[in-house]
């Protein structure tokens, strides 16, 4: 089993097996498209994703490895939220910080099914929530001046969301 | 050096005070809570368009976000319309507006343009409007329009390139030429009534089939005088619609959506179904096509005409002289000057497939059926055919010749 190494924003070296790497999209681009010979032990910098991270990142992709790749473009299955397999709701039980590091340092690696299943638990977390409590869940700032919320309460009077 | 800047970043992060924990929150991509926001489920827009300026951008910037609001104006509010004020809604994708009364629209110049940036299904009724209003259009893709007059509509000087559907109802026919002009990729077009018909019977009807009746192909009997400039001015045309009418008609339903309740039944991906009772309802027809939500064609026809089905597939094959089947080795013939008026069916390089019950129908108010078996013998010689015929004067009578080939059963 061939494996390549990868080196974090920290500088910490990882060995991974090639198929697990091969999860990501931009690995599997640089070993593929560009040539990066892994034989030559030399690291794959991945100098946007901590070594925290990678390691979960790493544990997800050896889990997924021989998922069947997914349909393309199915608009259904994408709007789905409760389609989460309980081993990834149980992954994605972290503190909030390490789920939008997991999910940007995916975005680094192209992974499209981790993106998805995260983007999915943070969608489930914004679900019938009020924009206040939106607010408070992801401690966003209100940076409305007081009074536009009503203002974009009279706004919509017309305009609804179709179902 | 992105290392750097990652450490520091870190730093950063760590140093601020518990209490603020927005800016812990790494920073998502616009694109990322696009992604997000597009699985949260609908009715959660305006919500997320409240919290911060940074998602209300977020969501004003994805058309496939905006394409789920609309605005539609309650059929009450021409006075509303015209008077609008664009900063009063966010853009949208879609955009409706329904005179009670037939009203006028003319000038909206003042809101429209900015409205008309973003839309991509726009649904206009019972209005009179100018042409010009659709130049700020660019990216609709799906236009309807009924009960409209179009206004200043010598040479228009745009082109609407996105438009995949248009939906006209009750328009005069004069309009659907400039609409040629300008819509150049059309890839559905459905007319559900040609004449500018006011009347309240025709106004129950229209709401009554709105949703059953999607594309119509015009018989060839049929076509009226204006057809070929249509056709002209529209050069991808295939799917025209014509007279709702249901009695003693000959019309196809070619569209499945037809759905009011798509989970409850089996899904059938392409029924086809013949009819021949002069006086079918409404309420029959709807309440049969509510049954098949994969519904794709439905015919009803004329009771004088002959139709060829293949039994085993309920395939309809051939009504009339029209061969329905997209099989293009089938066709039919029929002399008029033949006094045992028969109808032939032909079936050129006949394959394996081919077998199987025949079934030619007269659809008087008690069908008359015969049937006929095409076994195929040896599918290697293509240049036989079947006939058969049967005979539309009432008596049915059909018999099969069967060339070498085939042979009757």
């Amino acid at each position: 089993m061939s494996t390549i190494k990868l080196e974090t924003s920290d500088g910490v070296k990882f060995t991974v097996k090639t198929q697990v790497a091969k999860c990501s999209g931009t690995i599997r681009t640089m070993l593929e498209d560009i040539g990066i010979n892994p034989q030559d032990g030399e690291a794959i910098p991945l100098s946007n994703v901590h070594s925290t991270i990678l390691q979960k990142i790493l544990v997800w992709a050896e889990h997924h490895v021989d998922d069947p790749e997914p349909p393309r473009d199915d608009a259904d299955a994408a709007k789905r939220t409760d389609d989460i397999c309980s081993w990834d709701e149980d992954f994605l039980k972290v503190d909030q910080r390490t789920l939008f590091d997991v999910m940007l340092a995916a975005n680094y690696l192209d992974m499209k099914q981790l993106i998805a299943v995260c983007c999915k638990t943070v969608a489930n977390m914004i679900k019938g929530k009020t924009a206040d409590q939106i607010r408070k869940t992801f401690n966003i700032e209100n940076d409305f001046p007081p009074g536009d919320e009503d203002k974009i309460r009279l706004r919509n009077q017309f305009c609804e969301e179709r179902r | 050096m992105l290392k750097l800047f990652y450490e520091i970043f870190i730093q950063k992060i760590f140093k601020k005070t518990p209490n603020s924990q927005l800016t812990e929150l790494p920073h998502l991509a616009a694109e990322l809570w696009e992604q997000i926001f597009l699985r949260v489920p609908r009715g959660h827009l305006r919500k997320l368009r409240q919290t911060c300026h940074y998602w209300r951008n977020i969501v004003d910037g994805s058309p496939a976000l905006r394409d789920r609001l609309h605005v539609k104006f309650p059929h009450y509010y021409q006075y509303f319309f015209e008077n609008y004020d664009p900063s009063l809604i966010p853009p949208v994708g879609r955009f409706s507006f329904e005179s009670e009364s037939f009203s006028v629209i003319s000038d909206v110049s003042s809101w429209w343009p900015k409205v008309g940036e973003f839309l991509t299904v726009l649904c206009l009724g019972r209005c009179e409007f100018p042409l010009g209003l659709l130049r700020h259009t660019p990216n609709l893709k799906k236009l309807q329009l009924f009960y409209v007059k179009l206004v200043e509509i010598d040479n228009p000087d745009f082109k609407l390139h996105k438009v995949e559907e248009l939906t006209v109802e009750y328009v005069d026919p004069d309009i659907l030429i400039v609409l040629g002009e300008v819509i150049t990729n059309v890839k559905s077009f459905s007319i559900n009534g040609l004449v500018m018909d006011a009347s309240e019977e025709a106004d129950e009807e229209r709401k009554e089939l709105k949703d059953v009746i999607e594309l119509l192909d015009i018989m060839d009997s049929k076509i009226p005088s204006w057809y070929p400039e249509l056709k002209k001015s529209f050069h991808r045309l295939k799917l025209v619609t014509m007279n709702p009418r249901l009695y003693g008609e000959t019309i196809f339903f070619t569209d499945p959506r037809i759905v009011r309740n798509p989970r409850s039944v089996p899904k059938h991906e392409e029924l086809d179904m013949i009819r021949g009772f002069r006086d079918i309802s409404e309420e029959e027809l709807t309440a049969f096509v509510l049954r098949y939500p994969g519904l794709k064609k439905l015919m009803i026809v004329n009771c004088e005409e002959v139709a060829w089905m293949h039994f085993e597939q309920s395939a309809i094959l051939t009504v009339h002289n029209h061969v329905i089947t997209r099989n293009p080795r089938i066709s039919v013939t029929h002399d008029k000057h033949d006094k045992h008026k028969t109808w032939f069916l032909h079936i050129s390089n006949v394959q394996e497939e081919d077998k199987g019950r025949y079934m030619c129908q007269i659809n008087t108010v008690t069908a008359k059926t015969q049937f006929g078996y095409l076994h195929v013998v040896d599918a290697m010689e293509p240049k036989e055919r079947a006939l058969a015929n049967v005979f539309d004067d009432g008596n049915c009578g059909a018999l099969i010749d069967a060339p070498d080939s085939f042979r009757r059963v």
